[in-house]
């Protein structure tokens, strides 16, 4: 077991004018997940912590937030690669409004994800059976399925940050996995928002978004993939 | 039944525009200046700095590579005419563009918004135009005479 001093950036707007660092020791194993000490404050310090966590495995992406100054999620990084001079600070997604503590509003994340249509778009007749596709043709988008939508992309972006009109580089890596479908046949109606002040090129290619990516999804060079598909007006 | 061959190419499937195009042609603006006045810059620079040589820079070298007002120009004249306009054209409008997304990054009220990019516009494009003037009429004589007396 080793000591960790937590340094948690803490804010209930019923009762806090601005937000203020709330600081913890807790003991636990270097082995043990940045999320295993926010559990040890809020069940045996301080049951008033609010954070948002559901499945604890890196899979959900409810537990996103900015661990040393880096959008990471608690579930997925350890306490031994988090530490720093004994200490490791924590504080809610920068870009969303704060509700409390390290739980922000997501909803003008999800608005945008909604706004790329995030599903199949095809009227035609499959026939019989489900509609077929070469490995090629479902490797093309592979690396933009693994996204959970955890938001640690978008709320790492300077743009987005500037801008939360801004489209975001998770509902483009959305877009991308569907524009990118051989099957799909949305693309046209994804690109007129894609395509808008407030889409992709909004991007700046900061590559935060590809740093933040708890899923290594290559964030940046699937917005450089839709761009190109506008400018050229191709899908390739 | 529909077979499956992994080795056919995929073709290239077209996708129409969207509405704002704008958008799309300032970024392709952005890229295809941006690389253009790369090109225009450093051959300035290596013309002006090694060609010519930092310390034997003088104003006569200008006024004889863009020639005088009002009188004839040899080809070689109006090549720096056209190179020089070229790159005052793109580094201004390049730079207008750069400051419209800084701009649109920070004032968030529409009408400031549109004043400042409004003024921002004018002043630019006002000095684009003055330098422009001046590339294409040349060097003035009596300027000249006076530089090349000094």
């Amino acid at each position: 077991m080793i000591k960790v001093h937590l340094k948690i950036k803490r804010f209930n707007p019923e009762k806090d004018k601005k937000p203020w660092w709330g600081e913890y020791d807790v003991e636990v194993e270097p082995t043990d997940r940045v999320l295993d000490a926010l559990h040890e404050v809020k069940w045996n310090i301080d049951g008033t912590l609010a954070l948002r966590r559901s499945c604890a495995h890196g899979v959900c992406g409810s537990d996103a937030m900015r661990i040393n100054g880096r959008n990471r999620l608690a579930c997925h990084r350890l306490i031994r690669d988090e530490i720093q001079n004994g200490q490791i600070t924590i504080e809610p997604l920068l870009g969303l409004r704060v509700i409390k503590d390290l739980i922000v509003d997501m909803e003008p994340f999800f608005a945008h994800y909604r706004s790329i249509m995030p599903y199949l778009v095809n009227d035609t007749d499959p026939g019989p059976r489900e509609r077929l596709q070469s490995p090629e043709d479902r490797a093309r988008f592979d690396d933009t399925t693994k996204c959970i939508l955890c938001a640690a992309c978008t709320t790492s972006c300077p743009s987005f940050w500037a801008r939360g009109e801004y489209v975001g580089p998770a509902a483009i890596v959305q877009a991308h996995r569907f524009i990118f479908d051989s099957r799909d046949q949305g693309a046209a109606e994804r690109l007129e928002v894609l395509g808008d002040s407030n889409g992709v090129w909004r991007c700046r290619t900061v590559f935060n978004c590809t740093e933040a990516c708890p899923r290594g999804i290559e964030v940046t060079k699937a917005i450089g993939e839709v761009k190109q598909a506008i400018a050229s007006g191709k899908v390739r | 039944m529909t077979t499956m061959n992994p080795s056919a190419p995929r073709p290239a499937r077209p996708i129409p525009q969207g509405r704002n195009r704008f958008e799309r042609a300032m970024w392709l603006f952005m890229r295809f200046s941006g690389l253009a006045l790369l090109f225009l810059a450093l051959s300035h620079f290596g013309f002006q700095h090694i060609i010519v040589g930092t310390h034997q820079l003088t104003s006569e070298d200008t006024i004889v590579r863009w020639g005088l007002a009002g009188e004839s120009i040899t080809l070689a004249q109006l090549f720096w005419r056209l190179y020089y306009g070229v790159m005052v054209l793109l580094a201004m409008l390049h730079g207008l563009n750069g400051l419209r997304q800084v701009a649109y990054d920070y004032l968030k009220n529409k009408v400031v918004y549109n004043v400042f990019m409004a003024a921002a516009a004018a002043l630019i494009l006002a000095a684009t135009a003055l330098g422009v003037i001046a590339l294409i009429v040349g060097v003035n004589a009596s300027g000249a005479a006076e530089a090349l007396a000094r």
